[in-house]
């Protein structure tokens, strides 16, 4: 919390100057969300969103937001987003600055350069961190499913629900191939090849897209990502995105190793958008690989470094009524796959119901038929519905 | 005689009729004067926090166009008689460069509006205002999709394809209005003798009310003035 408050005041001091200028523009927008959850027998937070005190049925705020851009002239302009959250679910008590960066675009250029905390130029998904802008309430497994390894012990058979690993007070879940949230700290390009057409993004980053805590600056952390998005018709939009990084954080438990720079991730992945009339369809297909040690919690040992593959797809339709304007339905089915069964394999279908009742209001109610290999068929799901409020 | 008498009834109408619409009409000229550093975002206008994008020299161009001060409307309304409506004719929206062109169009209430699609993707338009909503859904370039308003009053429109993109239709029960130029200077011809009450709109400033009177023809001038929220 002191860190954040240092860094807002660091950031407002730096740009007093720029605020005093008069052609400086101020916009503040908010989003509030409320959510009630039921889940399975096997709920928990890191696998279908819900946390397993409250699979029984509850209500409780789920994010807040404050975001604020601020457009110093045409050139420069800041964004900012606080984010309030449940601790792993539960407790409301999350606050973090989410987004926090300066961009520049200048005169006459196709390129626009950005400096500090802002969006991954990776995949479909990292660009919709608002859940105004989401079509679902959970996000997609690639971003939401912890799997089993993480950036502190490496790879753990069985993570979290079976290999308890204890890391500041609680057990070590993992993460998952991407940050839920998309974000990444660093240096970020976009070019527009050619307008309404193409566009490159690419970025230099402190750790791999995957990272969660990726506040910290490591020295032997860095991540490099790039996003080529294309528009071949007027109908579909297609996006490819290749990253590779590393994600390692310092922990007693990881001193042993001798190359600490043995956390790796490479991941591609390609993604669409196809519209036509009141339909839309969309998806993504990502490869997650990952260069990690295997970590054996009884032995307390690691054995050397091993190759991980990870692979995940999710293809959502959505349909909006023309006959009740603001009101949708959408389907999606995604599958999130392991290579030599390090992790088990899940599917998911969800269904949601969404209506826009008023300019600032937005319900959505999700059901999510979720199967994980070896499991009861129906422990994992889950049925959320939020009440957004926006402004 | 029947014929005489039917002549003479008929006459008699028209001039009555003549009585209640004012014969000598005058013209209003004046500036509206605009707060600088005026946001292109109404307050609480719901953006989703859109990433920024290089703009192409096209972008630039309609951002000119678009510029906060031309998105001022001056329109009187009588108060002691109902004036004529017909609709507006060629009364187009534009979607350009992920962009509605113009911010703020005006109508007649009962008016069509074209919704134009001139970029290289698809868009979709709706609107959630009451007693005027409606989802066109997706269209493809160069396709253009009639919506009639008969709502008076601002209608706001949204792409839910694009972050940020909206735009107003202001519905009018008044045949007499005009867009304010870049200056905010404006003038509106052909208003017959009688009260009025004078209404100012701005896209991301609301509106502003006054009065006047038209008396016998002639020039008046009206200034006003739009105030941040």
């Amino acid at each position: 919390m002191k860190r954040i408050i240092g860094l807002g005041l660091l950031i407002t001091l730096g740009f007093t100057q720029l605020l005093a200028q008069e052609k400086t523009q101020i916009e503040i927008n908010g989003t509030a969300d409320l959510e009630h959850m039921v889940g399975g027998m096997s709920s928990h937070y890191y696998l279908n969103g819900i946390h397993k005190d409250l699979k029984s049925g509850a209500v409780r705020p789920l994010e807040l937001n404050l975001l604020s851009k601020i457009r110093f002239n045409p050139q420069w302009s800041a964004n900012f987003r606080l984010q309030m959250e449940r601790d792993e679910g539960l407790k409301f008590n999350q606050v973090r600055l989410a987004q926090a960066n300066v961009q520049w675009a200048p005169k006459e250029s196709p390129w626009l350069f950005t400096i500090g905390r802002f969006v991954a130029p990776f995949g479909l998904f990292a660009s919709q961190q608002l859940s105004t802008a989401r079509t679902f309430v959970d996000v997609p497994l690639a971003y939401g499913y912890f799997i089993n390894i993480s950036e502190q012990v490496g790879q753990v058979d069985r993570l979290g629900n079976g290999s308890q690993i204890p890391i500041n007070g609680r057990n070590e879940w993992g993460i998952p191939l991407q940050y839920y949230n998309g974000y990444s700290n660093g240096l970020k390009a976009r070019w527009n090849l050619k307008p309404g057409k193409s566009s490159l993004e690419f970025a230099l980053t402190t750790a791999s897209p995957n990272l969660p805590r990726n506040f910290n600056f490591d020295p032997l952390n860095y991540g490099v990502m790039a996003r080529l998005k294309l528009q071949p018709k007027y109908f579909w939009k297609q996006g490819f995105s290749g990253s590779f990084g590393k994600f390692l954080q310092n922990h007693p438990l990881n001193e042993q190793l001798i190359d600490r720079t043995g956390y790796q991730q490479a991941l591609v992945g390609t993604d669409f958008v196809l519209g036509t009339g009141h339909f839309e369809w969309s998806g993504e297909l990502t490869a997650g690989f990952y260069r990690a040690p295997n970590y054996n919690p009884l032995s307390e040992r690691y054995t050397q470094n091993q190759n991980f593959n990870a692979f995940s797809a999710w293809l959502d339709t959505k349909y909006e009524f023309p006959f009740l304007v603001g009101t949708y339905a959408a389907w999606r089915i995604e599958t999130l796959q392991f290579s030599d069964e390090w992790d088990q394999a899940v599917l998911r279908n969800s269904l949601v119901m969404g209506a826009k009742i008023k300019d600032f209001i937005l319900l959505r109610s999700a059901y999510c038929f979720q199967s994980v290999q070896n499991s009861n068929q129906t422990s994992y799901n889950a049925w959320r519905t939020t009440l957004t409020l926006y402004f | 005689m029947m014929r005489i008498l039917s002549v003479l009834f008929f006459a008699m109408l028209l001039l009555h009729t003549k009585a209640d619409v004012p014969f000598n009409k005058g013209k209003v000229v004046g500036k509206i004067a605009i707060p600088e550093n005026v946001p292109l975002l109404k307050r609480g206008s719901s953006q989703k926090y859109c990433e920024e994008e290089p703009a192409s020299a096209r972008k630039k161009q309609i951002d000119l166009e678009n510029h906060p001060n031309r998105h001022v409307v001056v329109s009187f309304h009588p108060t002691d008689f109902t004036p004529e409506l017909s609709t507006t004719p060629r009364a187009i929206m534009n979607q350009m460069e992920k962009t509605f062109v113009p911010k703020v169009l005006p109508i007649t209430k009962g008016s069509s509006v074209e919704f134009l699609n001139s970029d290289t993707e698809v868009h979709n338009i709706f609107s959630m205002t009451p007693k005027a909503t409606f989802n066109i859904g997706r269209r493809q370039p160069g396709k253009s999709v009639p919506q009639l308003i008969e709502k008076i009053g601002v209608v706001d429109l949204k792409c839910d394809i694009h972050c940020g993109m909206n735009a107003s239709i202001l519905s009018l029960d008044t045949p007499y209005f005009t867009k304010a130029n870049a200056s905010g200077n404006y003038e509106v011809d052909g208003l017959p003798d009688g009260n009025y009450r004078v209404q100012v709109y701005h896209f991301s400033l609301g509106m502003v009310e006054d009065k006047i009177t038209i008396k016998g023809g002639g020039v008046l001038t009206k200034n006003l003035a739009l105030v941040k929220p």
